[in-house]
């Protein structure tokens, strides 16, 4: 149990899920932990170590499975592992893990300017891209390729239930892109009309598998009929080590006020989740910062990413609530 | 002889505003499309063939204008016609063609509701007891084929989605479930996933063309591929007339667009381009059969049965001479 202020309200936080996005809640995490361990008492590296390890555990318990926040933890307790394992002394050990703070605020920054300097490429001047629902990752590609002076047309549909594709109008708007909207049904129309699509991700599994907002797969399916490439755009924090290990990602059901009303008996029941799973043989390539990968590559960034053994072993029991 | 003036029947004008309000379904827009013009034809004060095709030529002008992309009523008109031609053709006195069309119009109507219980018929025999079956928006056929195996006990469970813009799936789900059979209802975008629980797709179409696809309320074409992708067959329950006779000489369609106020969560968007149109085309080679009064075919069959179906030169040129239409590319 830690009883540093700042992981503890952030650990208050995630559990009543108040912050925005699974990139945020990654900054998050490593800023309260940098802050714990610049105020720790601890006299030696084994008590600074159990201090961070039982932040984690705190932090485990109530984190749902996003990849980038779990990653973010990959990364500071994998820099502490690799210090004991070097015998590094206690300051050493307390520089490397302030640092980590500047460092993955940096990456993360740079990341996303990389992901989408190299997704520009793939817009085609005078051309056509579809997007489905919304995604920072995408609208940057989209605004880098502006900036390079393209011109093109954007398609996205509403993305319901939650109307995210809306907000993409609405940023277009902002950068002068020009953008037309349509129906959910109507990607098959729209889509062969197109000259890419670029979509963003939840989830990357180590198997090429991304997880994306629902309506993604059958975009991937017309797609692929089409011979329209497929992108998807995330940072390497997108894919989930957990899966290298098998186990399910989190999904959500979609709510039945969202889709049926009060009139409606009960035999009627809502099916279906928020999310969808994109096979890798319909992807063309993932965007990441480390360059435009085939999906199968996501093993390789995994292993790349050098995952905590510590937090690994957590993750079976995380992942069934049993922490 | 002074041109007598050709005045719109207030039958057909009765018809006209029903395609205007979208209250008419495909096949059921065939059955009025033809009692109109029966009633066009029998109330006609015309003293010859000629007056007479003229007056039910300005009638048949004011449904094309409204009509979409159904099949039935185009080939209700086409059948019509060719009526009309083969009675002008063979110097038919004027009351021999209108009680020949007056028959026309009677046999039509029987056809239509024999059809549909042919077709429900042969249906059934796909459905296996325990089946999950997916079905895209909503179809009169579907309905009677999925009312009529919960008639006779089995088990099934039916997976629909809203079908965006109107919510015409919600309106399946709703009718089914209040007849007590399970029913799980989802957005459009969740046909990836649900496709993959089913164990077969029925579906209705607004149209059959010859290469033997079909054009039908949009979102049928990604939820086809996702059915392919998944193994599971599809089904188009169609009767006969909603092959589209002039597809064979590359007469197209008019799709209707999405209009704006289709999409409520964005009016607040300034100036905002809406774009897609009411029906998509799923290709033959998604179609694992066409379930029709005569028979289960593959998609194929449909070009082969249009060559003998009545085709009329003057609708065609009428079709011609339409707004340019759109329709989905290949």
């Amino acid at each position: 149990m830690t009883n540093h202020p700042d992981v503890a309200a952030m650990v208050e936080r995630v559990r009543k899920d108040e912050i925005g996005g699974a990139a945020d809640t990654a900054k998050e995490v490593i800023d309260a932990l940098a802050n714990m361990v610049r105020d720790s008492q601890a006299k030696d590296v084994a008590a600074l170590a159990a201090e961070v390890d039982g932040a984690v555990l705190d932090i485990l318990r109530v984190m749902p499975s996003l990849a980038p926040p779990i990653n973010a933890l990959h990364r500071f307790v994998g820099t502490m592992e690799r210090a004991q394992a070097e015998g590094a002394l206690l300051a050493e050990m307390r520089k490397r893990l302030q640092e980590q703070r500047d460092e993955f605020f940096a990456w993360a920054e740079s990341a996303l300017a990389r992901v989408a300097q190299y997704g520009s490429e793939k817009v085609p001047d005078g051309g056509r891209v579809f997007m489905y629902s919304m995604s920072s990752t995408v609208w940057r590609i989209l605004r880098a390729a502006k900036d390079q002076g393209k011109s093109f047309v954007v398609v996205v549909t509403e993305s319901r239930p939650g109307n995210e594709g809306l907000w993409t109008v609405t940023e277009m708007a902002k950068y002068d892109i020009p953008v037309s909207v349509s129906i959910d049904a109507c990607i098959g129309e729209l889509i062969p009309e197109c000259d890419v699509v670029f979509v963003g991700a939840d989830v990357l599994s180590s198997t090429g598998h991304a997880l994306c907002k629902a309506g993604t797969f059958p975009s991937a399916l017309v797609a692929r009929a089409a011979g329209v490439p497929f992108y998807i755009a995330a940072d390497t924090l997108k894919f989930d080590t957990a899966t290298l290990y098998g186990l399910p990602y989190r999904n959500e059901a979609i709510k039945r006020q969202d889709v049926l009303d009060a009139s409606f008996p009960e035999n009627a029941r809502v099916v279906g989740n928020l999310f969808d799973e994109t096979p890798p043989e319909l992807i063309t390539g993932v965007i990441t910062e480390i360059g435009i990968l085939h999906p199968a590559a996501a093993f390789t960034v995994l292993q790349q990413m050098q995952p905590s053994e510590k937090l690994s072993q957590l993750l079976p029991a995380w992942s069934r609530g049993a922490l | 002889m002074a041109r007598r003036k050709l005045t719109i029947h207030p039958k057909v004008a009765e018809v006209v505003a029903l395609f205007e309000a979208q209250a008419l379904h495909a096949a059921r827009s065939g059955r009025e499309v033809m009692s109109a013009l029966a009633v066009v034809a029998s109330d006609s004060p015309a003293a010859s063939v000629d007056s007479l095709s003229a007056e039910l030529e300005a009638n048949l002008e004011a449904l094309l204008q409204v009509m979409p992309a159904y099949a039935p009523p185009l080939n209700v008109m086409h059948q019509v016609f060719a009526e009309v031609e083969r009675g002008r053709d063979a110097r038919l006195p004027l009351a021999e063609l209108k009680s020949k069309l007056a028959q026309t119009a009677t046999d039509y109507q029987a056809w239509s509701s024999r059809a549909r219980q042919e077709i429900a018929g042969n249906a059934l025999p796909l459905i296996t007891p325990g089946s999950t079956i997916f079905t895209f928006t909503l179809s009169e056929t579907v309905l009677s084929v999925l009312r009529e195996v919960h008639r006779r006990g089995a088990q099934f469970r039916v997976l629909v989605t809203e079908s965006r813009p109107n919510n015409d799936g919600r309106l399946t789900a709703r009718l089914l479930s209040d007849e007590g059979i399970e029913v799980g209802l989802g957005i459009d975008a969740s046909v990836g996933e649900l496709l993959a629980q089913a164990d077969l797709m029925l579906v209705g179409a607004e149209a059959v063309l010859s290469d033997g696809s079909a054009i039908c309320k949009v979102g049928t074409y990604p939820s086809a591929l996702a059915a392919r992708r998944s193994n599971v067959p599809v089904f188009v329950l169609v009767d006969t007339m909603k092959l589209h006779v002039g597809s064979l000489f590359g007469e197209a369609l008019r799709l209707d667009p999405i209009q704006p106020t289709s999409l409520p969560g964005a009016k607040a968007v300034d100036g905002l381009a809406v774009t897609g149109h009411l029906f998509d085309r799923t290709p033959g080679a998604l179609i694992t059969a066409l379930v029709t009064e005569k028979g289960i075919v593959h998609p194929s069959q449909a070009g082969t049965w249009m060559l003998g179906m009545p085709f009329s030169q003057t609708v065609a040129g009428k079709l011609r001479r339409r707004e340019p239409s759109r329709e989905q590319g290949d």
